[in-house]
């Protein structure tokens, strides 16, 4: 049976949850009004504009760097390198998702192996199990995805994981991951930040099928980060037996059902610069 | 996913009274209006500092600021707006689809989160007469709060189509009313059906904006509302999923079928 006060907890931090997401929102769409550019989509783009445009999503991140978390961590190193930038934008947003997909896979690979995610008791240990199996194969399915439209825009496909986030937040954290619930709410953190990045670049992008391709993508990624704070949830609630497909409805407790998506409207403040996972 | 899998069935007992359904709404809607008066600081902040430039989302010929964006999704602040927008829709005279371009989108989407808006109001007052058998906290909860992202979703589209000087949607897309929501909704008998109900509208309204995104909207700025936008469906549609027994994340890639277009009627 759940802890009762822990899913007190949970229902309490779930109606926060929407004050929270809604003051979010407002940040977010704050920053949407500052950055405001009267853009075309249309792939008629002044590339000094461009330029003007990664320069300012720039500042709003560096902007955010307080208690950001993911969004802050190595952004400084990265602003402070002229070494990035070789090539046309749109290659770089399309090799910095690669790098983010490359990313997941292996965050996901490593924390699969890790003893205690092993050892899940079933259901919860089976669904996991499933979970992490297929969500792997879909970061791969992008991955590929990304990369062929690196290539068929001139570029090369980009093999590694994105170094800045990789050497500033996942070596870091892999040590810190001591349970299951730490590893489902890392993993839900950087899901977030693949659908937010590419949320940035559906906006950003001006080839029409690099667009496609992100906007194709960044709900899947959204989609993965509801099942994980659901599944987040409800072990930090105490009732890892309600994790599984099609779980007792009646069972679970009332902030289940809206724990899975706190946002109202996904923001773009946990994004990566598109510059930060492009082939060197 | 799980070898364990079982699907939701209807328990025996009541999980949730009309008191407790009713009260859980009003918390809702208290939540959503003690949100409003730091968005609304913002947002004065946002036109003392910037309000001679006119930035961020521009649709078509006229522009509106996200800040009005913002405002409309708290559904306050806007009366005026609004209150003319009603009252043409209420006379029937909507020209929503007289419009073209990037408005008639916006139109579109409006339409379909009134109909979403619409239809989980419809499942709720269903649960509080007792129609639908059982109805777990998890589904009261995850209806109410749907119900409310659905009506800032509409005040999104709406604040960009009165930004322009055209009328808000207060209606529904007829068409998918129509053809599919009046038939299906008379075939929920309990949560189970309401579910499997809510996720086809949440798939047809993801797939509506991805297809905005990739083949319809021209303006930047209606590029990012749909975004923003799109994504939380496809969480709706996930949870869904994993509550009916199905594997949530069933596309590697979001699809584009069902999507509806400008065509569809709005009344």
């Amino acid at each position: 049976m759940p802890n009762n006060r822990a899913l007190s907890a949970l229902i309490e931090e779930s109606e926060d949850l929407h004050s929270d997401a809604m003051r979010t929102t407002n940040a977010g769409l704050a920053d949407l009004v500052e950055q405001g550019r009267d853009r075309r989509a249309d792939g008629d783009i002044d590339p000094d504009e461009i330029v003007e445009y990664q320069s300012e999503r720039s500042r709003l991140l560096t902007k955010s760097l307080a208690g950001a978390g993911l969004a802050g961590i190595g952004l400084t190193r990265l602003l402070a390198s002229p070494a990035f930038a070789q090539s046309a934008p749109d290659v770089q947003a399309a090799q910095t998702a690669a790098s983010i997909e490359n990313l997941a896979i292996a965050v996901y690979n490593q924390a699969a192996g890790l003893s205690f995610m092993k050892n899940i008791p079933d259901p919860a240990g089976a669904t996991v199990v499933a979970f992490v199996t297929k969500t792997v194969e879909q970061h791969t399915e992008h991955m590929k995805a990304f990369n062929a439209a690196a290539k068929q825009l001139g570029g090369q496909e980009q093999p590694g994981p994105d170094q800045v986030v990789f050497d500033s937040v996942v070596t870091p954290a892999l040590p810190t991951l001591k349970t299951p619930l730490d590893v489902v709410k890392f993993a839900a953190e950087l899901e977030l930040v693949a659908a937010e990045t590419y949320l940035a670049e559906v906006a950003a992008v001006s080839d029409k099928t690099l667009r496609s391709t992100f906007a194709s993508i960044m709900g899947v990624e959204n989609q993965h980060r509801a099942i994980l704070l659901a599944v987040g949830a409800l072990l930090e609630g105490g009732a890892p037996e309600l994790i599984m497909l099609g779980p007792p409805a009646d069972k679970l407790p009332a902030a289940a059902g809206s724990v899975g998506f706190p946002d109202t409207f996904l923001k773009t403040d946990q994004a990566r610069p598109a510059e930060e996972g492009a082939v060197k | 996913m799980s070898t364990s899998r079982k699907k939701t069935g209807v328990p025996s007992d009541m999980q949730i009274s009309e008191r407790e359904l009713l009260a859980m709404t009003r918390d809702l809607d208290e939540l959503h209006h003690d949100t409003l008066p730091k968005m609304q600081a913002a947002v004065a902040e946002l036109r003392e500092g910037r309000g001679t430039t006119r930035r961020g989302f521009l649709f078509g010929a006229a522009g509106v600021t996200a800040g009005a964006l913002l405002i409309a999704a708290c559904g306050s602040d806007s009366t005026n707006k609004s209150s003319s927008a009603a009252s043409t829709a209420a006379d029937g005279t909507s020209s929503s689809n007289k419009l073209t371009g990037d408005l008639a989108i916006a139109a579109l989407a409006a339409s379909l989160e009134n109909l979403a808006v619409q239809t989980y109001q419809a499942g709720l007052d269903a649960a509080t007469a007792g129609k639908l058998g059982t109805v777990p906290p998890a589904i009261a909860t995850f209806a109410t709060t749907v119900q409310k992202q659905h009506k800032d979703h509409a005040a999104a589209w709406n604040a960009i189509l009165t930004g322009a000087g055209q009328s808000a949607v207060t209606g529904v897309d007829k068409t998918v009313q129509d053809a599919v929501v009046t038939p299906g909704f008379a075939n929920v008998h309990n949560v189970v059906d309401l579910a499997k109900f809510a996720l086809g509208l949440e798939d047809v309204a993801a797939a509506t904006y991805l297809n905005g995104i990739q083949n319809a909207i021209q303006d930047v700025g209606a590029i990012k509302v749909a975004g923003s936008i799109q994504p939380i469906e496809m969480q709706h549609s996930a949870i869904l999923h994993f509550v009916l027994g199905d594997y949530p994340v069933p596309d590697s890639f979001a699809k584009v079928a069902g999507a509806r277009g400008p065509d569809d009627i709005i009344g």
